[in-house]
């Protein structure tokens, strides 16, 4: 008779901390916290605004306080390292092909970057129009 | 060719006897250009005729002697001991069952390959004769189908071992490779699985399963593309319902 007794290992909670890749990956994945709560204190400004004056005061004051800006700093480095991470993924995750040949895959990353930086500029123009 | 003692650990289950593995040492006079499997082979020719491993072509073609080689899922046949000054440690496959000692069982990757309809599935009937197809739609796929099936990709990806239903990197990897073949008209057919709670979603692209392909394969690429097509067949399939109405 053959019978087998598979040993299957538990994975632990330290998991991701078992290879440097890991490591990388969670740091990309927990940049949408500060990003998230960048988010949410945005939608906090447009109550503020919606309440009148001394509200929207009191908003302007929080994002220019020395904790506001060191905030904003984070949710800057995030947004850089996610933008990052995620456009030099972008040709393997989008691979183009443009008259039967593959599009190389630095064009795609510098296409992400190009569209970013236009879309950046039109964003700033915008507001100081 | 010179010699040197190489302390090389294994990690060991015997299912008759052990209730877990526990690692166990060897001194393995290594020459020069011994690999992994070189040394494991002279560990079961004359020091230890109990230890088990799966082995077959030392070449890189078929896939079947992936360890963890200090930590890193690696083909044994691939891995050069004069890479390990220090030694190595050798242990089964991550997020694999163990059958016995670095032997894994292998019984649920063969339904997850088979899960995916890994064949062609022709509009209609097959054509008499030979199929014809330009090198650049044979380029479209043709990365994909070099898997050997090794199961480097399963060892690597968190998420195989987080969620045991997850198809995983080389099953999903060739369900693309059918579905941007020319020849095949399954995609719809494959997506009922591949777009399912085990399939492409399961997926948060770590993207180690193409860092350590041995044959260059990229599985989180291949995943990633899945996702998309498959957002858009959620998008347009209403759109091309109602056209076709």
């Amino acid at each position: 008779m053959n019978t087998t007794r598979p040993y299957v290992r538990p994975v632990p909670w330290y998991w991701w901390l078992r290879r440097p890749a890991y490591v990388r990956y969670m740091l990309r994945e927990l940049t949408c916290v500060p990003i998230g709560a960048w988010s949410g204190w945005l939608v906090y400004g447009l109550v503020s605004l919606a309440r009148g004056p001394e509200a929207w005061t009191g908003f302007t004051d929080g994002l220019a306080s020395a904790p506001g800006i060191a905030f904003q700093i984070l949710v800057l480095a995030s947004a850089a390292y996610h933008a990052v991470t995620w456009f030099n993924l972008a040709p393997r995750t989008m691979p183009l092909r443009l008259g039967g040949r593959r599009v190389p895959a630095a064009w795609i990353t510098l296409g992400h970057y190009a569209v970013a930086a236009v879309v950046a500029l039109a964003l700033l123009v915008m507001g100081v129009v | 060719m010179s010699e040197r003692m190489v302390r090389i650990e294994v990690l060991r289950y015997r299912p008759e006897t052990d209730d877990e593995p526990t690692w166990q040492g060897y001194d393995v006079p290594c020459r020069d250009d011994w690999v992994v499997l070189d040394a494991l082979n002279h560990i079961k020719d004359h020091l230890d005729g109990t230890l088990s491993y799966r082995w077959s072509c030392h070449m890189a073609v078929c896939g079947s002697c992936g360890v963890m080689i200090n930590g890193e899922p690696k083909l044994g046949c691939k891995t050069f001991l004069r890479d390990y000054p220090d030694g190595v440690r050798i242990a089964p496959l991550e997020n694999l069952a163990i059958e016995r000692d670095l032997v894994v069982d292998m019984a649920g990757f063969g339904d997850r390959l088979a899960a995916v309809q890994p064949y062609l599935m022709p509009r209609g009937a097959a054509p008499a004769g030979t199929y014809r197809q330009t090198p650049a739609q044979l380029d479209r796929f043709q990365q994909y189908a070099m898997c050997i099936n090794c199961l480097l990709c399963y060892a690597a990806c968190p998420q195989v071992g987080l969620n045991p239903g997850y198809l995983g990197p080389a099953a999903l990897a060739l369900a693309h490779r059918y579905d941007l073949d020319s020849r095949d008209a399954g995609r719809d057919r494959r997506a009922e699985v591949t777009a399912s709670e085990n399939g492409v979603w399961e997926c948060t692209f770590v993207g180690e399963c193409s860092a350590v392909c041995p044959e260059s394969v990229d599985p989180a690429g291949a995943i990633q593309q899945m996702k998309l097509a498959c957002s858009l067949d959620y998008v347009l399939h209403p759109l091309r319902k109602g056209a076709s109405s």
